[in-house]
């Protein structure tokens, strides 16, 4: 099976994205006083990071939702000959690619005629109908329906967060998120790439994997409601920046080129001669170590380190991710500050632990050598 | 062949012989629509009377029974004529004479299925798409006459003169009467009468 490595963009917001949508039409006419009420009642009790984009129906433009209660008569009069169509609003965020529609609430009364167009779509999976007359659907039940709800009921159905992401699939293996609130969970065989309770889930990722198309994003909300999508846009190859990079000194140049060939090293630290594979002086002024390598005392907290030795002075670039990829095959999966090299078993389909255990100056060919912090 | 597209972003075909663009198919339903969201539009009870008439079927769920109702009908030629001049100045109905031999013209192409509009939204890629798929598995066009349902669709609006009659051979299943375009002509009995059977499409004289 081939592995090749590929990249995705995953757009998931964990906060609320409402797009509510006001029926200003000649068939809403009659209950218009009602629809203000339940749109002016209903936007302040949405959580305060919510992102509501306000529209009226037939209508693709936007208004500014904070400003509903002063100026709604005049944006009700404005709207009033528009029919009744969703698909002006809809087609401007439809995207083949999203993983995660926003809501749309539409509040008024008479048939969206153009709803059912939009059947098997994220949008309308996600839509709520709240007439305050006539059903906003005209024959089959195509979207969820609350005839004259309150404002309250609405929030209820309206917010039910993301509360965790997981990404799955078919020779999965990540090497590089740009999101740091995702970790890797492998279990018999399966890598699954996590994150829970985010406000973004938003993430680039380059990845390994067999059958790019096979990848899923699983997102489970807190109603417990669950929902699995293909990742897609996956391209070959990875993209994206490389993580943050410096340049050792002079000193700490040299202590590295000894440590890679496994010679005795000078600590710049306490001054004494420690072993090759030292990477925390316990003499210092910090009580569980000090980094030998001062250069990068200020860089994360704690994840791998890639030394590229080829210059005069030798480079480094923190990986704050969970895995480093060593090969066209072989990456190093770490748990708090313990590695473990997994090479992808071509018969098995998986990744899978090797015997081989991690040592600090890992090698990584081109003169590059990795540490874990 | 050559195609373009009108400001709602369905194709037309361009037939320099009789200089004219040439909407591919009768208006549909989702292009009307468009007009009908514009501030200044028909309003709600306009389009529940037509609808009542003629009833909607979503651009991705039509079937060979319900193929029809994916175009408007029920449309009023004043009312075509309106949307036309909303499309552009040199937005009209054809003549009968252009009809027809728009009619000979597209017997003459193959059937070719036009590309979506290079500047649409990936939306109405997808409704593009959609739309001629199902017309190609449903009427296996030899031609760009049937696929464009000069044959076998609506009767369509024409302009004779000062008033307007209706050209077209709907199949037997929509429309019982059997109707020789080339030459018969269809008069409503009244001229305000709505008819579920009556479409239109549009062409536009091409710029020298």
């Amino acid at each position: 099976m081939p592995l090749e490595e590929y990249h995705a963009q995953v757009q998931l917001a964990g906060w609320l994205k409402l797009v509510l949508v006001v029926d200003a039409s000649e068939s809403a006419q009659p209950v218009q006083p009602q629809i203000a009420a339940l749109v002016a009642q209903l936007m302040p009790m949405l959580p305060v990071e919510s992102q509501i984009t306000l529209y009226f129906l037939g209508n693709p433009a936007p208004y500014p939702a904070n400003r509903f209660a002063a100026r709604a008569p005049s944006w009700f009069e404005e709207n009033r000959s528009r029919a009744s169509l969703i698909s002006p609003i809809w087609e401007q965020l439809y995207d083949p690619a999203m993983h995660q529609a926003p809501t749309t609430v539409v509040i008024g009364a008479g048939s969206v005629y153009d709803i059912e167009d939009w059947q098997g779509t994220p949008l309308l999976d996600r839509a709520i109908l709240a007439p305050l007359g006539e059903s906003l659907q005209a024959q089959r039940q195509l979207a969820r329906q609350f005839a004259s709800p309150t404002a309250d009921q609405l929030v209820r159905e309206i917010y039910d967060p993301v509360v965790r992401v997981q990404i799955r699939g078919p020779a999965f293996m990540p090497v590089r998120c740009t999101n740091p609130g995702y970790r890797v969970r492998i279990g018999g065989g399966e890598v699954v790439l996590t994150a829970e309770m985010l406000g973004d889930y938003s993430a680039g990722l380059d990845f390994f994997a067999a059958i790019p198309g096979e990848l899923q994003i699983a997102t489970s909300h807190r109603s417990g409601k669950e929902t699995v999508s293909a990742l897609t846009a996956a391209s070959a190859g990875p993209g994206g920046q490389g993580p943050s990079c410096g340049t050792l000194t002079p000193d700490e140049t040299v202590l590295l080129r000894r440590a890679v060939r496994h010679e005795s090293i000078r600590c710049p630290i306490c001054g004494r001669t420690k072993p090759w594979d030292t990477l925390y002086c316990e003499q210092g002024a910090v009580i569980l170590g000090e980094r030998i390598y001062p250069s990068l005392r200020c860089g994360e907290s704690s994840g791998f380190v890639v030394f590229a030795t080829g210059d005069a002075h030798a480079s480094f670039q923190w990986h704050a991710f969970d895995v480093l990829r060593l090969g066209a095959r072989q990456v190093a999966v770490r748990d708090g500050s313990v590695a473990t090299i997994y090479e992808f078993d071509d018969e098995r389909l998986h990744w899978a632990a090797v015997d081989r255990p991690w040592v600090p100056y890992q090698p990584l060919g081109d003169q590059r050598y990795a540490i874990l912090l | 062949m050559q195609f373009c597209y009108d400001p709602t972003g369905f194709p037309m075909i361009r037939l320099p012989a009789l200089g004219l663009d040439v909407q591919v198919l009768p208006v549909t339903k989702v292009q009307f629509e468009q007009y009908l969201a514009q501030p200044d539009g028909l309003g709600d009870a306009w389009y529940d009377a037509v609808l009542a008439l003629a009833p909607r079927v979503a651009c991705f769920r039509f079937g060979e029974d319900d193929r029809e109702r994916l175009f408007l009908t029920g449309i009023l030629p004043a009312e075509a004529r309106e949307y036309l001049r909303w499309l552009g100045p040199d937005y009209d109905l054809p003549t009968v004479e252009q009809w027809r031999a728009i009619h000979r013209a597209l017997d003459e192409l193959p059937a070719a299925v036009p590309p979506s509009s290079p500047q649409g939204s990936p939306w109405q890629a997808r409704r593009h798409v959609g739309i001629f798929d199902a017309l190609l598995r449903q009427l296996a066009p030899r031609n760009m006459q049937q696929l464009s349902l000069m044959e076998g669709g609506l009767v369509e609006w024409v302009r004779d003169g000062a008033i307007h009659v209706g050209l077209g051979c709907p199949r037997p299943d929509f429309l019982s009467h059997l109707y020789n375009p080339l030459i018969d002509t269809i008069r409503p009995i009244r001229p305000n009468q709505r008819l579920p059977f009556f479409g239109f499409r549009a062409v536009r004289k091409i710029q020298r």
